[in-house]
């Protein structure tokens, strides 16, 4: 049995690298190592197989290719969330669907939305220029930016000027020349006639470059000048120090603590502007290796420290919450409904509301979202038959719980070892005591307790933290 | 682009193809099984989205492209005269007699049709023991019209009377000869014999209908399975095998001693009637198809081809083309003779 607190910083890692881990995932990971288990998480065994997608495709075939149905995405991603073994594969996923935000909502394609995801599973650890570089080419974003309207007589900047605000260095980095030169080396990156949608479904984008219609002029972007395309734009713009900062404060906002929002990065300083250095130290030095970044930022003591200090998405509320009670182990019917409720929470993944991304930290708690979360997690954590809440009732079974107090930390504990305000805590305790202590000879009234007592910390404001 | 496909003494030569995207009438959502009767007549099952579950349905149409209806929107459930609507629609099958056996994987049942798709019957238990289902998938009837069930859950291939009465059965989950993971398609030769799509472990395999096993049709391509989560399997008049090799988006043909001969990629290099019938309704779509330089390529394809199925009267091969929301026909010339070299 591992001691406490080694569970309680492996659920914090587990929480912020993936979606959360049962108690006997714990357990194991805590006898691998803290260190070891980074190391696997940044760099997945080649045995490591992602998402169950064939057991997906087989009993939803809709969730392929679906079209401009995004419930049928959302139900595909959400899936890859809770059954992938290569937790930070689909959270860095996550990340750069918030960085690069595109949207379905222009796209009315989530088949393409799906293979930029896809692309961000695969780059999304790698090397920054690569990704970035990729995304350039991705036909979503060419589309989504409207990159297919930038020509070489008529330069449309939409593309060039987010490169520059939202995906590399932030405001104030830069002019508007620079975004105009920007836009021309990037003329003639376009996508491919599409062949429609009927009368057999989409069929998938491509990337082409057109010569033809690239402005192979001179362009002076940020003090250089030359002959300019697209990968020397990147080129460029990667080396500049405001990137790795931009990135880096991105990558401590979602993993480590929440920032304020993105613009208000150039008036109010990052919490933690020592951190914040080293990352960028990391990432300059690795020549922009985001796994490195991820690596060190894992293993420093602020980020252990970190436990408890950033809101939970509203994905990682449902994903966790599912992975917590079992659901969804297999892909039962049900899925098309479940993966609304991100939606429900204020974050339709796939759809974010625009360029920008959503807005996280506080912003995503209001009356609405907040209600919907606690009914999520009451909803679920009643399915007390679900493979998961077994195991937890089974496991306090086991253990002995009997007193209201080990009720409570028992069920804090399986809900992630969470710590309460003594304020919580008394209220809880309160409220557990006024049941006694547990009677395990009904089984199904005691399962019925600790679910009542998990819906319970599921309403506490410490549970909307991760 | 390949149109016919070539084997020593056989050619599959590419006819045509069927059907277009639809929730409802002339087209398919997400086609999983196919059944073909003896006159022509075909029957497709659509498993449709859980977010468009009017789609779910069987569609009934012949070769040539008529479309003759649709049916299935609601069974009967085991026990009930109430009507109910499908969960997971899988295996179709044909009796002597024409009607229509229709599984469904979730509920665990099969509810039977008439030929014209009006509701007869329906049975099925749910569990674990004999002649239970559990995650009824492909479905197929021999010589002496008893309906042999997959079971796909619990990896048992079961023989029930038309009615329900469970006969005989065999399997258990497992990697070994004549174990399963997950099996999905099964078709019956003429010489009675079972073939077994054992979708978990990339291979099909074929018995006797006793349950004893005669060989097994896979092969390896740089030391892996060359087949990829195989979905059905369908044999002809010669003994050739037909195998869906759905997640390597093709069919791989075998010869009857296993060793494979051959491969398709989908080959529907036109529109089908249903399609052009829609295109006809969209100019706007026609004039974008003549914009795409490689429009051919990218639409004969088979993608996530799920089920196959073998008119061994006619000779033809029928592949459901899932994700594409159609049916590609092939027809086998099995006296095929190579042409002189020197032409």
């Amino acid at each position: 049995m591992s001691n406490k607190e080694d569970l309680a910083l492996m659920a914090h890692l587990m929480r912020r690298a993936g979606f959360g881990a049962n108690r006997e995932e714990l357990e194991a990971l805590v006898a691998k190592g803290y260190d070891a288990v980074v190391d696997e998480l940044v760099d997945p065994p080649a045995d490591r197989h992602g998402g169950k997608a064939e057991l997906l495709l087989r009993y939803h075939p809709g969730v392929l290719l679906p079209g401009g149905n995004p419930v049928m995405g959302q139900a595909n991603w959400l899936y890859n969330m809770v059954s992938t073994d290569k937790p930070l594969e689909e959270k860095i996923a996550l990340f750069w669907h918030h960085v690069f935000a595109t949207g379905n909502s222009k796209l009315d394609n989530c088949d393409q939305m799906l293979t930029q995801i896809e692309m961000f599973r695969e780059l999304g650890m790698g090397n920054y220029q690569d990704l970035i570089l990729e995304l350039s080419r991705n036909p979503a974003m060419i589309y989504w930016l409207d990159n297919n309207e930038n020509h070489r007589d008529a330069v449309n900047e939409n593309w060039g000027r987010e490169l520059l605000e939202l995906f590399t260095m932030g405001v104030s980095n830069y002019t508007e020349v620079d975004v105009r030169e920007a836009s021309r080396a990037f003329t003639g990156w376009t996508i491919t006639p599409k062949l429609p949608r009927q009368p057999y479904g989409r069929y998938p984008w491509r990337f082409e470059y057109r010569e033809e219609d690239h402005d192979f002029e001179e362009k002076t972007f940020l003090g250089q000048t030359g002959n300019f395309n697209g990968e020397d734009i990147i080129d460029i713009v990667v080396k500049e120090p405001a990137t790795a900062r931009f990135i880096c404060r991105h990558l401590y906002n979602f993993f480590v603590a929440d920032e304020p929002q993105v613009p208000a990065w150039t008036i109010e300083p990052a919490r933690d502007e020592e951190a914040l250095d080293a990352m960028c130290n990391v990432f300059e030095e690795s020549n922009y290796e985001i796994r490195e970044v991820l690596r060190f930022m894992f293993k420093s003591e602020w980020f252990k420290e970190a436990r408890f200090s950033k809101i939970k998405s509203p994905a990682e509320v449902v994903a966790s919450t599912m992975k917590m009670v079992g659901a969804y182990e297999f892909p039962d019917p049900g899925l098309a409904k479940i993966c609304r409720e991100p939606g429900y929470m204020g974050q339709d993944i796939l759809d974010p509301p625009s360029v920008e991304g959503w807005h996280t930290g506080s912003e995503w708690i209001n009356s609405g979202s907040l209600l919907a979360r606690i009914n999520f997690v009451a909803d679920n954590v009643n399915k007390t038959s679900l493979p998961g809440m077994q195991t937890i009732i089974s496991h306090m079974k086991t253990e002995g719980i009997n007193t209201p107090q080990d009720l409570l930390n028992s069920c804090l504990d399986h809900m992630g070892f969470l710590e309460l305000s003594s304020e919580t805590r008394e209220q809880l305790s309160a409220h557990a005591g006024a049941g006694g202590n547990m009677d395990w000879s009904d089984e199904s009234a005691a399962s019925a307790r600790i679910a009542e007592m998990m819906a319970l910390i599921g309403a506490t404001t410490e549970f909307q933290f991760a | 682009m390949a149109q016919n496909t070539v084997a020593a003494g056989r050619a599959w030569l590419y006819s045509h193809n069927i059907g277009r995207n639809g929730a409802a009438g002339m087209g398919f959502s997400q086609p999983v099984s196919i059944a073909a009767a003896d006159d022509g007549v075909l029957y497709v099952t659509n498993r449709a989205t859980e977010q468009n579950p009017g789609g779910i349905r069987v569609t009934k149409f012949t070769v040539d492209q008529e479309y003759l209806g649709e049916f299935g929107r609601q069974g009967l459930a085991y026990g009930s005269d109430e009507p109910t609507t499908f969960t997971w629609i899988s295996g179709v099958a044909l009796d002597k007699a024409g009607n229509v056996y229709v599984a469904d994987e979730w509920q665990c049942r099969v509810a039977v049709f008439d030929a014209d798709g009006n509701p007869l019957s329906g049975w099925g238990v749910k569990g674990e023991g004999e002649g239970e289902l559990s995650g009824p998938a492909g479905m197929a009837f021999d010589a002496d019209d008893n309906l042999w069930v997959v079971n796909s859950f619990n990896s048992r291939i079961q023989q029930f009377t038309r009615d329900g009465q469970f006969i005989s059965g065999f399997g258990s989950k497992g990697e070994a000869e004549g174990q399963f993971e997950m099996p999905d398609g099964i078709e019956i030769d003429g010489n009675g014999d079972l073939y077994i799509a054992d979708w978990g472990n990339n291979r099909v395999q074929k018995f006797t209908p006793g349950g004893t096993h005669l060989r097994t049709f896979s092969h390896q391509v740089n030391g892996q399975d060359a087949l990829n989560h195989p979905t059905d399997v369908c044999v002809d008049g010669d003994g050739d095998v037909y195998i869906t090799d759905w997640m390597n988006d093709r069919v791989v043909i075998y010869d009857p001693e296993a060793k494979p001969i051959a491969y398709l990629e989908g080959d529907a290099v036109e529109v089908s009637k249903w399609g052009q019938m829609g295109l006809d309704a969209n100019p706007d779509m026609v004039k974008a198809r003549r914009r795409v330089p490689d429009l051919i390529e990218q639409q004969r394809r088979f993608v996530k081809p799920a089920a196959c199925t073998y008119d061994r009267e006619n000779n033809l091969l029928f592949v459901v083309d899932t994700a594409r929301n159609r049916v590609q026909v092939y027809e086998k010339d099995h006296e095929y003779m190579d042409p002189q070299i020197n032409l």
